[in-house]
This record gives structure tokens, C-alpha cells and sequence, in this order.
């Protein structure tokens, strides 16, 4: 596994150096889009919409549209007028108990790990946060964004949680439909309560698989079946060549 | 006791030389590929390939048939290699090398097969562990423990005649020739004069610090790799912009995003726009030559080189071309 990020996590005095992996990953199919007529792959290029020009980076400057067309202009300086704090450092807020976070607060997974010199801290931050059945709240400066983080100790180690700020989520009650409360009668409600319990046992995630996928992969690999051409050649390409060579010295000695 | 299957051995390394010819010595093509010790367990039916980095790769070959190989359990040294028009391609097993997904390395054992090259034995079920043994003891058993596979081949040598041993093989299109002392012992992770590789081309493994934009076709790409060697800083020794093609270049370019840095490793004049990366990544350039304030003349990518760690390219091996 490679680190996607190497910094410290860092509360009161101390400062712990640590490595980040990432906890998930997404085993989606990536298509690429080819040319139907050839097969040849499809680029994109950078164009103006207003002089049609294709435009290389350091001709793109970054807007931001305040109303219809109307853009404040930023540049490469202005963003460096407001630099990231804790862009190497994982800054700790508090600790707090984990009842209080809402699971919709929760965003990408992450492994923490010791770096070099870190193990003795990192261990005690996670013994201290499991025995007193706490997580830490921090902020951390990442490609050009402050994340706000949670840590939580998880088997045998440290887990980070991106977190969503309370702004970043949307409020249900501006769902249609969302909070109605209509008559029921004890008895369908009691019926529907067996029904949930006849159907209740202990989760196994292993048995639910992505069935989509799977076919598509079956569909990929009937794809390739018809046209399945080796390129490449076994070990007879090499004993041909060891003979060969053998055989030319041979000739040398007679 | 150290279980036999979970050793870990960093494999023996040769010195450079030029061809000779000794009654001491057998020599045997170089083959060009990946270096890897397999670990074969033919009771349990278990395999390991261990790289020269000690990382486990045997999930990337699942068509090297080594139960087939072996009547016993056995560690044998080898080269993984690829097979093209009846020569080792380095671009067809760079293919090989970068894949993770399970159903992708399926497809490719099953496209793009790898050979496994056994040039020694390291133990077997029988005799244990033979490594202080002679390497032509070793050879021999090899010999008797070998059989046919499809995939997996012991490499053949001959004896005396180096020199034309090593002509032929260069007429042929192959990379060069190993000159092995035949009294020699096995050291893991020795660099040891014992082995000599004798090569044609004159190639370098260069740590890869940096790169600088495209232009034209490359625009929003590398046009060049920047490269240095390890002193007690890193030395540049020059840039690469040939030997690679478009689907490489795409690929490696977003690798070079995830590790790039602001601070540069050293100052140079760069015709383009610098980026430096972290030291990550080493690659093997053929060149002409070595020039006089210690830069490579016209170098050529050949590949990455997964199996290597940066820091094992010092310039010591600049000065010892």
C-alpha cells in the first residue's frame, strides 16, 4: 500500500508523525471512450468558447460566476494571498464522545499509521482515546482545502474520518414528503413490525456483492474469448534461443 | 528454525566487466526482465516471488507454472521475462508490471504470458539450504531437479568460451552475457565479482526527481523526465525524452502528480518548466556516453524499474560504467 499523505498529528505539545492510507477503494469498471469508426481514443482539448482557441494551463486563470456570466477572477497570487494552515499537520480540536456525531457527517475513510519515531505517541493517543471511549475532531489543509477530520481508534490502529462541515449538508426537511405522520392502527403497525422481524438476522456484508458488475465482467471476458490473441511466447522462445546460440558455438570450435 | 517457504533473500548482484574467456568460469545469457526468487512448495501447491525489493509479486504471474517445474520443494534464483519475436521485450513486461486488478492480470497471463528463467537453486526439499555450495554443484542440481513446464525454464550454459560466447550473443540481439565463477558460493544481496554481467549497451538505472512540461503532442504532459543518482544529495545527471509512448506517457504522468513537491532537489537550467517529484520511481536509459561534467549523452528510456530501490542508484554505478 502507498501513503496518500505523510504529515503529523499534533495536539497540545506533542506531535505525532504519521502516514495516510487510504481505507477503501472503489472497484468500479473505468470504460475509456474510443472513436466508434476506429477505435482511436478520445481526447479532450481546451478550447475558448469565445475565440475558439485552444488554451494551454498557464493561459487559465480561475472564476468564480457570481451571477450569469459574471465572474471574479482569480489568480495564482490570490490564492497564495490565504495560505492553507496544517497543511503538513492534522491540527486536534477536542476530543468528544462518538454518540455525538451523526453518521451523515461522515465522508472518505483513511488508515493512520506511525511514521518513523512516532510509534510510542501514536500508541499512547489510541490507548488514551480507546479507554476513555473517545474520537478527536481536527483540521487538516489538503489539495487546496481545509477538511475538517475525525479520529477514531479502530483495530489496532488509528482511522480518519473526512467529515462533511454542517454547512455542507442539506437539511431534510426541504425534502418533499419528508417528516409526514399519518394515522395507523396498532395492528398494521404490528404487522409490519413482524414482517421487519421475520426478515432480521445477523448481517454478513460478504454475501451482498456488486451482481452488476459481475455480469459486466462476464461480458468483458466473452468479449475478449473471440478474439484472443497471444502475443507474447512460452518458454520454447527462450530454449530456441539458448540452442541457437549453443548450436553457433559449436560451429566456432570445429 | 526459520520455516524455508517465509525466508526472505535478497538476491546476489553482479559487477559490469568485458567479455573474457576462463576454464574458471560458466557463462549464460543475461536475461532481461525482473529478478525474482521463487519460493516453490509443491506439496501444498503454494508460490512465492519474492522481487530484489523483497516484495511479493507471484499474484501478478498466475500463469508461471512452477509445480510442473520442480519434482521438490525448491528456491530457485531467477528472471521473469517476456517473449516477443523470440527475444525478451522490455515494453511488453512493462505491461505486466502495473496492474492490480484481478480480472486485468487474468487477461494479460493469458495475452502477454511470462516465463520464468531459473539460473539457480538456493534449496531444495532434499539437500536444504545449498547456498555456500559451488555454484556448479548447484547447477547440477538444478539439473536433476528441472522438468518441463510451460512456462518456467532453466537457464543453460556453457563453459570456457566467453568471449564468443558473449559475440554470438550480442549478433543475436540480446542484451549480453553473465560470466559466473563456477567455485563461487551464493551471497544474497552481495554485489559480488563473482558475477559479471558483460553488456552491449551502455544503460544506467537513474532515480527519476522531476520532470519537465510537454510541448505539441505532450502538451499538459511530460515532455522529459529529469534524472539524478544518489550521493549524499542527489546529483543530477541529466533529462530523458525518448523511449516512451503515448499510453506510458499518459499513465506515468498521473503517477508523477501524486508524488510532486515544491521544493527543488538541485539548481539547473531547464529549457521547460520544471516539476520535482519525490523520489519514487527508477528507470533504466540506455546512453552513449558519460560526459565530461558527468551528465548522459542522448539517453533513452527502456523502462521502469519496479524491482529497484531509489536509493540503490548511487553514482558509484555512474563511475564504474
Amino acid at each position: 500500500m502507498r501513503a496518500t499523505w505523510k504529515g503529523s498529528v499534533s495536539f497540545g505539545l506533542v506531535s505525532i508523525p504519521v502516514k495516510m492510507y487510504s481505507a477503501t477503494t472503489t472497484k468500479e469498471l473505468k470504460f475509456s471512450f474510443l472513436h466508434a469508426k476506429d477505435g482511436g481514443k478520445i481526447r479532450y482539448r481546451r478550447v475558448c468558447e469565445k475565440c475558439n482557441a485552444e488554451v494551454s494551463k498557464d493561459e487559465i486563470v480561475r472564476g468564480y460566476e457570481v451571477s450569469k456570466n459574471e465572474y471574479a477572477v482569480l489568480t495564482d497570487e490570490d490564492f497564495e494571498k490565504i495560505p492553507l494552515k496544517s497543511v503538513k499537520s492534522i491540527e486536534i480540536k477536542q476530543f468528544f464522545d462518538p454518540s455525538e456525531l451523526n453518521v451523515i457527517y461522515y465522508g472518505s475513510f483513511y488508515y493512520l499509521a506511525p511514521d518513523k519515531g512516532g510509534e510510542k505517541a501514536y500508541f499512547l493517543l489510541k490507548e488514551a482515546m480507546k479507554a476513555t471511549q473517545s474520537m478527536a475532531i481536527g483540521k487538516v489543509g489538503m489539495r487546496g482545502r481545509e477538511h475538517l477530520v475525525a479520529l477514531k481508534a479502530f483495530d489496532g490502529g488509528l482511522l480518519l474520518a473526512q467529515l462533511h462541515y454542517v454547512d455542507e449538508v442539506r437539511n431534510p426537511a426541504e425534502v418533499p414528503g419528508w417528516g409526514v405522520s399519518v394515522d395507523v392502527s396498532e395492528e398494521e403497525l404490528e404487522l409490519a413490525k413482524q414482517l421487519v422481524l421475520a426478515m432480521k438476522k445477523p448481517l454478513k456484508l460478504e454475501e451482498y456483492r456488486d451482481e452488476y458488475k459481475e455480469a459486466l465482467l462476464k461480458l468483458i471476458e466473452a468479449k475478449l474469448a473471440g478474439k484472443e490473441i497471444t502475443i507474447a511466447e512460452e518458454v520454447t522462445a527462450a530454449k530456441s534461443l539458448m540452442d541457437a546460440l549453443k548450436g553457433s558455438l559449436e560451429a566456432v570450435k570445429q | 528454525m526459520e520455516d524455508w517457504f517465509s525466508r526472505k533473500i535478497k538476491p546476489m548482484l553482479a559487477v559490469r566487466g568485458k567479455p573474457f574467456s576462463s576454464n574458471d568460469y560458466i557463462y549464460e545469457i543475461k536475461w532481461d526482465g525482473t529478478r525474482s526468487i521463487a519460493f516453490v512448495d509443491v506439496e501444498k501447491k503454494r508460490l512465492r516471488l519474492q522481487n530484489r525489493r523483497l516484495i511479493e509479486i507471484a499474484y501478478r504471474y498466475p500463469e508461471l507454472d512452477f509445480f510442473d517445474f520442480v519434482s521438490q520443494n525448491a528456491v530457485l534464483d531467477g528472471e521473469i521475462v517476456v517473449f516477443h519475436k523470440g527475444k525478451p521485450s522490455f515494453p511488453l513486461l512493462q505491461q505486466r508490471e502495473h496492474v492490480d486488478s484481478r480480472l486485468k492480470i487474468e487477461i494479460l497471463s493469458k495475452r502477454i504470458p511470462a516465463v520464468h528463467i531459473a539460473f539457480d537453486v538456493l534449496y531444495t526439499a532434499g539437500d536444504g539450504w545449498i547456498m555456500s555450495l559451488p555454484l556448479i554443484e548447484r547447477k547440477k542440481i538444478l539439473d536433476e531437479i528441472a522438468g518441463d513446464a510451460r512456462r518456467v525454464t532453466k537457464s543453460e550454459f556453457v563453459e570456457e568460451m566467453g568471449v564468443e560466447f558473449y559475440r554470438k550473443a550480442i549478433e543475436m540481439g540480446l542484451e549480453g552475457v553473465m560470466a559466473k565463477r563456477k567455485n563461487s558460493v551464493y551471497q544474497p544481496g552481495k554485489r559480488s565479482n563473482a558475477w559479471v554481467k558483460m553488456k552491449k549497451r551502455k544503460t544506467l538505472d537513474c532515480i527519476i526527481v522531476g520532470w519537465l512540461e510537454g510541448e505539441g503532442v505532450r502538451e499538459g504532459k511530460f515532455g522529459s523526465l529529469v534524472l539524478a543518482l544518489k550521493s549524499d544529495v542527489l546529483v543530477h545527471v541529466g533529462q530523458v525524452g525518448t523511449g516512451f509512448d503515448m499510453e506510458f506517457i499518459d499513465w506515468f504522468h498521473e503517477k508523477l502528480k501524486e508524488i510532486e513537491i515544491t521544493r527543488p532537489w538541485f539548481e539547473a537550467e531547464f529549457k521547460r518548466p520544471v516539476h520535482w517529484v519525490k523520489p519514487v520511481y527508477v528507470c533504466e536509459v540506455e546512453f552513449l556516453e558519460v560526459t565530461e561534467d558527468g551528465k548522459l549523452r542522448a539517453p533513452v528510456f527502456l523502462r521502469l524499474r519496479d524491482d529497484k530501490a531509489w536509493d540503490e542508484c548511487t553514482v558509484e554505478e555512474l563511475y564504474s560504467l
